[in-house]
Parts: C-alpha cells; sequence; structure tokens
C-alpha cells in the first residue's frame, strides 16, 4: 500500500502552470479592454469574465487557451450570433492587428474570436454571451450555424468545482488535474480532451463512489470511478451529464477510435493505479504512477522516483533498512 | 559522502517509516501521525512524530489522551513513551515501521501489566524542568545526610560542594553558599512529575514546604532507591509571589568512591587486594601502571634507574613536570596525584633490577611481576627466576622499530609453544636510526598509540592471569604499525 504523499505532491507541483498562471490574466484583460472600449458591445452592456480551466484552478502546464465569456445581458433580440461575432472580430482585429509575421492575431471560430498572444505563446477565446430566457444561464453560439444558440452555465462550473473541492478536503482540484495529465500522457493531442475528462471526474465524485485519505488513494479511487464512466459513454452510449445546465448533457467531437482507445486506456490505467496502491514496494508503486502520469510540458517525468531508488524502480544500495548494518558495532557499546 | 547522498539516506528512511505508518492506518495531522495501536484487549490512540536526527532518532510517541495512560517510569515529562533506552540503538531497527508499532504494543501489554520486569533506571531528573543554574552539585555519602540541612559551598569549574549544615539565620548566609535539606523520597512508584505531586510524597514531619517558604533552603536533595540502587534528585527550589514552590532539576552528581568506581570495569573489585610489581617504568610501564590503578589494582612496586628527560614526554604517562625526577617518583606522584582517594600503596624503587635474589624476593611479594624494561638481560634474568620459583612474569615489549608487540607468559603457564614471532611488516617507510644526545643506543621510532596498545594488551592480560582467567598460556604478539601500500584516494 504505497501512497508517496511527497512525491504526489512534488507531481502536482510540476503541472502547475508556471508563468502561465501570471500571463493568462494580462492577456485577458488586453481582451477585455479592447471589447469595452466599443461603444456598440458597452450598449450590450459588455462585461467580460474569465471562464474554463484557469478559472477552476484546474489547468495544468502548459495554459495555451484562456476562456473569456462575454456576457451582453443588453443585447436585443434581433442580434444574430453572426453579427455579433463580427463585431467582436472587427473590434479585436482593430485593436491586435497583424503578428511579427504579418498574420492576423484575430481568428474566427465556430462560436469565438480566438486572439493570439505571441509573447505569451497563449491565445485567448472570447466568446459572446447573451441572457437565457430564465434569467440565470447564458446562450452561446452554436458551431456552424448563423443564429441558433446553445444554452451554458459556465460560471456555475466554477462554483460547483469550489463546493466539490471543499466537500473532499481539498482533493478534488489536484486530482482533477491528475485526471487531466493522465489523459494527456494516455491520449496525447487526440479526444476526448481535458473538459470531458474534467466532468467525467466530476461525475465520478458526484456519485460519491470516489474517496480517500491522500492523493494516491484518491487518484486510484477516481481513476477507477471515470473509467467505469468512460466504458459506459462509449460502449453503451450513456450520456455524461452537464451539471451545470439541467438535462443537457456533454457532447464531444471524438472518432469511434479514439473513444475505444480512451476506454481502454482508461481502464488499463484504473488497473495499474489500483496495483500500485496496493505494491508495498514503493520503487514499483511509484514507476507504475509514473508511467500513468507521464510527461510534464518541460518534458520531464511528471512523478519522480522517491528518495532511496532508481530509476528503474529497484532500491539504490545506499538506502538504510531496519535490521542493515549501518555502524559495524555490536549493541550496548560506549566511547 | 555527499549532502545528496545524506539528504537520500535521510528521505528514504522517513518515505519508508511513513509509508509503513499509511498502511496501519495513520493519517496525517497537524500534530503528526495520528492512529490505533492495539495491546492485548485494548486500544491506545497514539501521535507519532519523526524527530529531526530521524533515523538517527527513534520516533516519537504520545498517546492522544494522556492522562488515559498509566503514568510511569516509562513515560517522559510531557507524556511521551520512553520506547527505546540509549542502548537498544542497534541497527536503527526503528526505521521499520511493522517493527516500531509492535514495540509500541509491547510497550502497553507491558504497562498493562504494571511493568513487571523493570529495571531500574535512576533518571527521575527527566521529569522536570532544569534550573538556569548550571553548576554541577556534588555531593559525597549522602545517606549520611538524610533528613539534615547541608551546605553547599562553590568551588572551581562551577562545582558546588556538599558539605553538613546548619539552619543559619538569614541575615549570616553566605550569598555564595546554597544551603539546602536532604530528604528521603519512599513512593516512587510512579515518578513525581512536579512540586506539587512530589511534596504529597515527602514525610509530612519534616515540613518541607515551610522549609521553602521561610527561604531557610533553596535545595532540595531527594534520594529515593529503585531495586538495590540510589537515586538522587536535586532540585533548585523557589518561592514566588503567591508563596507556590516551584521545583527545578539541578545537575548533580556523586564524589563517593563507589561512584568513582563504577566504570572501573566489573573485575575491580577483586584486583583491590592484589599486589603487582612492574619492572621499567619508561613508556609502556608508565601506562601499564596507570592502566592498572584504573582498573582497581591498588598495590603496586615501581622498578626503574633511569630519569625522565624531555623527549621521553611524547611516549610517557606523565607531563612535563616530572622533567628530571626519577621515572618510578615521577609515576608515583602522577598515580598519587590523580588518585587520591584510593589509598594507593606504591612503592618507587630506584634501581635495575640485577641479582637473581631481587627478582626472588620481588617474584616472592606480589601476585603478578610485569616485566616492562624492554631489556634482554632482565627479561631472561626474571624468566629464570619464575622457572625456578615455580611462578610466571608477564613479559611486555615493542620490537620491530614499533611496529609489532609481544606479550610473553613467561614460561608459559602450560606445556605450550612460545609464542610465534611475527613477520616484520612491510611498513613502506625506511627506518633510519634516530638519535638523542647523551643516549647511547639508537632510540626506537615506536610511535605513542603502540606504547599504549602494548600497554592495553599487558594489562588485559595481566588481568587475565589475576582472575585465573588467562586470555592466552603463552602470551600474544601483533602487529600495529600501518602496513601494505597506501591506498588512494
Amino acid at each position: 500500500m504505497a501512497r508517496l504523499i511527497q512525491q504526489f505532491k512534488d507531481a502536482l507541483s510540476s503541472i502547475e502552470p508556471g508563468d502561465d498562471k501570471a500571463n493568462a490574466p494580462e492577456a485577458h484583460q488586453l481582451v477585455r479592454a479592447a471589447l469595452l472600449s466599443d461603444s456598440k458591445l458597452t450598449e450590450y452592456g459588455a462585461d467580460p469574465v474569465l471562464i474554463g480551466s484557469y478559472k477552476r484552478n484546474v489547468s495544468i502546464k502548459r495554459i495555451k487557451d484562456v476562456d473569456v465569456f462575454v456576457r451582453l445581458p443588453e443585447i436585443p433580440d434581433g442580434v444574430t450570433s453572426q453579427q455579433i461575432l463580427d463585431r467582436f472580430f472587427r473590434v479585436l482585429h482593430d485593436e491586435f492587428g497583424l503578428d511579427d509575421d504579418g498574420h492576423r492575431r484575430t481568428k474566427r471560430q465556430d462560436r469565438s474570436l480566438q486572439v493570439s498572444f505571441p509573447e505569451y505563446d497563449m491565445y485567448v477565446d472570447a466568446v459572446p454571451a447573451r441572457p437565457h430566457a430564465d434569467g440565470e444561464t447564458w446562450q452561446i453560439p452554436q458551431r456552424g450555424e448563423d443564429d441558433k444558440w446553445v444554452q451554458t452555465n459556465p460560471e456555475k462550473l466554477t462554483a460547483l468545482s469550489s463546493e466539490m473541492n471543499a466537500a473532499h478536503d481539498g482533493y478534488y482540484v489536484p486530482i482533477v488535474k491528475l485526471i487531466r495529465q493522465t489523459r494527456r500522457s494516455l491520449l496525447g493531442t487526440s479526444k476526448p480532451g481535458g473538459f470531458f475528462f474534467e466532468l467525467a471526474t466530476y461525475q465520478a465524485f458526484a456519485s460519491g463512489a470516489v474517496s480517500g485519505t491522500d492523493h494516491a488513494s484518491y487518484y486510484a479511487s477516481a481513476l477507477d470511478e471515470i473509467s467505469r464512466i468512460v466504458t459506459d459513454f462509449v460502449t453503451y452510449g450513456i450520456e455524461l451529464p452537464d451539471p451545470t445546465v439541467a438535462g443537457n448533457s456533454i457532447r464531444i467531437r471524438a472518432t469511434d477510435e479514439e473513444l475505444a482507445a480512451a476506454r481502454d486506456q482508461f481502464a488499463a490505467a484504473a488497473n495499474t493505479a489500483k496495483v500500485a496502491l496496493d505494491e508495498e514496494d514503493e520503487g514499483q508503486a511509484a514507476l507504475a504512477f509514473q508511467g500513468l502520469l507521464g510527461k510534464s510540458g518541460d518534458d520531464e517525468d511528471v512523478f519522480r522516483m522517491p528518495p532511496g531508488f532508481n530509476e528503474d524502480g529497484t532500491r539504490k544500495a545506499s538506502a538504510v533498512s531496519a535490521g542493515a548494518r549501518v555502524v559495524p558495532a555490536g549493541s550496548r557499546t560506549f566511547g | 559522502m555527499s549532502n545528496d547522498y545524506w539528504d537520500e539516506f535521510v528521505a528514504y528512511s522517513q518515505l519508508h517509516f511513513e509509508e509503513g505508518l499509511i498502511r496501519a492506518g495513520f493519517t496525517t495531522t497537524p500534530v503528526g501521525w495520528s492512529g490505533s495501536v492495539g495491546h492485548g484487549q485494548g486500544v491506545t490512540r497514539v501521535v507519532i512524530t519523526l524527530p529531526a536526527r530521524f533515523p538517527f532518532r527513534p520516533p516519537r510517541v504520545v498517546p492522544e489522551d494522556r492522562e488515559a495512560v498509566a503514568w510511569s517510569w516509562h513515560r517522559e515529562r510531557d507524556g511521551a513513551l520512553c520506547l527505546v533506552a540509549e542502548d537498544d540503538h542497534d541497527d536503527l531497527w526503528w526505521t521499520d515501521s511493522a517493527a516500531f508499532l509492535k514495540h509500541i504494543s509491547a510497550w502497553f501489554e507491558e504497562a498493562d501489566a504494571g511493568w513487571p520486569s523493570d529495571r531500574p533506571d535512576l533518571d527521575l531528573e527527566r521529569y522536570f524542568e532544569p534550573s538556569r543554574d548550571h553548576r554541577i552539585y556534588l555531593y559525597d555519602e549522602i545517606e549520611g545526610f538524610k533528613n539534615a540541612f547541608v551546605r553547599f559551598k562553590p568551588a572551581k569549574n562551577d562545582t558546588m560542594i556538599m558539605m553538613r549544615g546548619t539552619r543559619v539565620p538569614k541575615a549570616h548566609k553566605s550569598h555564595k553558599d546554597r544551603y539546602g535539606y536532604v530528604v528521603e523520597l519512599a513512593d516512587v512508584a510512579t515518578p513525581p512529575r512536579n512540586w506539587d505531586d512530589l511534596e504529597t510524597r515527602l514525610p509530612e514531619e519534616l515540613s518541607i514546604g515551610r522549609k521553602i517558604r521561610d527561604r531557610s533552603i533553596s535545595i532540595l536533595m531527594v534520594t529515593y532507591h529503585r531495586g538495590d540502587s540510589l537515586g538522587v534528585l536535586a532540585l533548585d527550589v523557589s518561592v514566588d509571589a503567591e508563596r507556590s514552590i516551584t521545583a527545578r532539576v539541578l545537575t548533580s552528581a556523586s564524589t563517593s568512591a563507589d561512584t568513582r568506581n563504577l566504570r572501573a570495569g566489573l573485575l575491580a573489585p577483586s584486583l583491590g587486594d592484589r599486589k603487582i610489581a612492574i619492572v621499567g617504568a619508561g613508556a609502556i610501564g608508565s601506562f601499564v601502571a596507570d592502566a592498572l590503578v584504573r582498573s582497581g589494582v591498588r598495590n603496586l612496586t615501581l622498578i626503574d634507574p633511569d630519569t625522565i628527560l624531555p623527549g621521553n614526554l611524547v611516549r610517557h604517562l606523565v607531563g612535563p613536570s616530572c622533567v628530571g625526577l626519577t621515572k618510578v617518583e615521577a609515576v608515583r606522584r602522577h598515580l598519587l596525584e590523580r588518585n587520591e582517594d584510593w589509598n594507593l600503596t606504591l612503592d618507587a624503587v630506584v634501581q635495575r633490577l640485577d641479582t637473581g635474589a631481587d627478582a626472588y624476593d620481588l617474584i616472592d611479594s606480589h601476585d603478578l611481576v610485569i616485566n616492562a624494561s624492554a631489556d634482554f638481560s632482565t627479561t631472561a634474568l626474571l624468566r629464570v627466576a619464575a622457572e625456578s620459583r615455580g611462578e610466571h612474569v608477564l613479559s611486555v615489549a615493542l620490537v620491530d622499530h614499533g611496529a609489532t608487540f609481544r606479550i610473553d607468559v613467561l614460561p608459559p603457564l602450560s606445556d605450550v609453544d612460545a609464542t610465534p614471532v611475527l613477520d616484520t611488516p612491510d611498513l613502506q617507510e625506511d627506518v633510519a636510526e634516530l638519535f638523542e644526545a647523551g643516549c647511547g643506543s639508537p632510540i626506537s621510532p615506536a610511535p605513542p598509540h603502540a606504547v599504549m596498545e602494548a600497554a592495553s594488551a599487558a594489562v588485559r592480560h595481566a588481568i587475565g592471569i589475576l582472575s585465573g582467567r588467562p586470555l592466552d598460556d603463552a602470551g600474544e604478539t601483533r602487529n600495529v604499525a600501518p602496513q601494505g601500500k597506501a591506498h588512494e584516494s
């Protein structure tokens, strides 16, 4: 039963975003200022806020995208999603223009505008949002449609994350990070992405099936339940509910091959973590966790071998063990 | 060893120990690792913390509910369990948490049984805060002062010497002396942990509290017995504005002959009435004499015609103040000065052992003659004399320029061959002969450590013979110089 408390703390430190954490709010402020300088958007009551994994403190190294949710509470009913995206483009392009290579820094996407910040190696996605008829949630443009909107409530997820974290003595947020890192290690750039696994983690915790006393036991427990959720999703088509909007479920763009790979990889990962947790040899347990968490954005092992062990998990000759002769002396020594 | 090696050594030990605690169901809390330890029918929750020197010091264990576990001699003042005695540090065994937890269980089981096989540690000091007075309070045969006033006078090296005292009017008290009282504590089933606890166990008729409050005394010497051993607790007692008494522990030590002889060795008591002659009071002979006295021998005859010269000192027992004295007188004075309380009988004979008659006398009048003369003719004389008397002498010398020592029982105690000559070690260094002005023959290059080792071995054999347990019937020889090629490092 290896818990490797310090090694998990170190692993979490190694996937912390670092400089990106400081750059993200800077980039957000620049986009926010640009949008608020436009009289039309101001007239619509523009009120941009940070959302996404960065805002929920579950982002891991590196942060490439920062999401800005631009609430427009006063937008008239007749303004189409295309019109508002056009307006966003003009405002942002006027402000940010071209980069050093002569490329536009502002790019149109399906439902948002993406502004590049080459100096930070980072993008800010600005998503326009109008109030939903329920008066509580919001709507954002539907992908591929000129004037279709879909319901969303991103700030609710921020609140739900905080509540879940508090309910689990601060273990929920670090486990989301470890799960996102595991996804990155096992699936790379394939889908499903980090957001799907964050919601799968939330669903796993919300089910009551995840518990633990430390990072290792929480991680293994969460992987077990997430694997079950992913298997249900992929094999049986059981949807993953969106906890922020009642009745909604999560939609993802992933091929059947990608989904099958995700299911199989996470099933194997859950088993590996379980075995590692039961392993009494700290070196072998660490080797297993190291394999699951892979490399960080700096291309270094996220999970380091504990002191006293070689990189292959074997114990170093220098490590003391009880009963080993450290001092060549008998009992009842005198000096 | 690099710092990395050290850090990893320590970090692994901690990791491995803590992983074991987790397996045993312990969890981290702000005060340490919290968990349950089973013992017999009971379970006790404890907090385990690792000291700064872990793994070189064992973990600390405190019951979560300090008062729920019976107080005893096996707990520290703050309630921690006394789990590992100073003489039980072999192998850092506590780094295995399973073994350590088992040991805690055994502690509780012993406690539940009332400590049936308790050993009488005399360390009541552990249960009181230390005084800010760091002087050492020395006392002699303290049981003769029971229920009596005593007085401590300042002495050199920040010591205070106890002597009989009387209750003295405040006005007449010397401000440098401290006044105290000796009292016996009969009830030490559990150690008292503060003044109130202690006062309730002291004889009421002695009014110790009143003596402290009226400032007749500021020191309380508490004697107690555990098993056959006598313990003494020296307390610095004071009264605050509310008339409450505070007791803090002083560093104290006994100056009694028994105490000073405690460390002389298990055979010391049997050596006090043995009479030993040492022929040759040079380098080896002087250290032989010193080691014999330290080991309990009280009656020595020293025979040597030579005088101490400055060049002798580096390999000799005595210091520069003895230059010009005969060697036997120098050694005699040194031993008497250092052991003034031992009632030593030291005969200093300034002569060379030249005649058979002298050798017979020496052998007949002593339990053992040790020949440290390193002189062939003296050795031969003593051997023949011993053989003719049916006795044995012990001879010690360094040979091969100090590279080897020989101990010879002459003649051997049984029909065995003499100790063989060792091959001369490969010394690597060129051995040039050394001369000093006034000396007719070369000086031995034997180093001081070889002298002490040879002397020590000779005393080991001497005590073996005197106690009827000789180490070897013929003696011993050993190389004591660095040998072979130097290792490159």
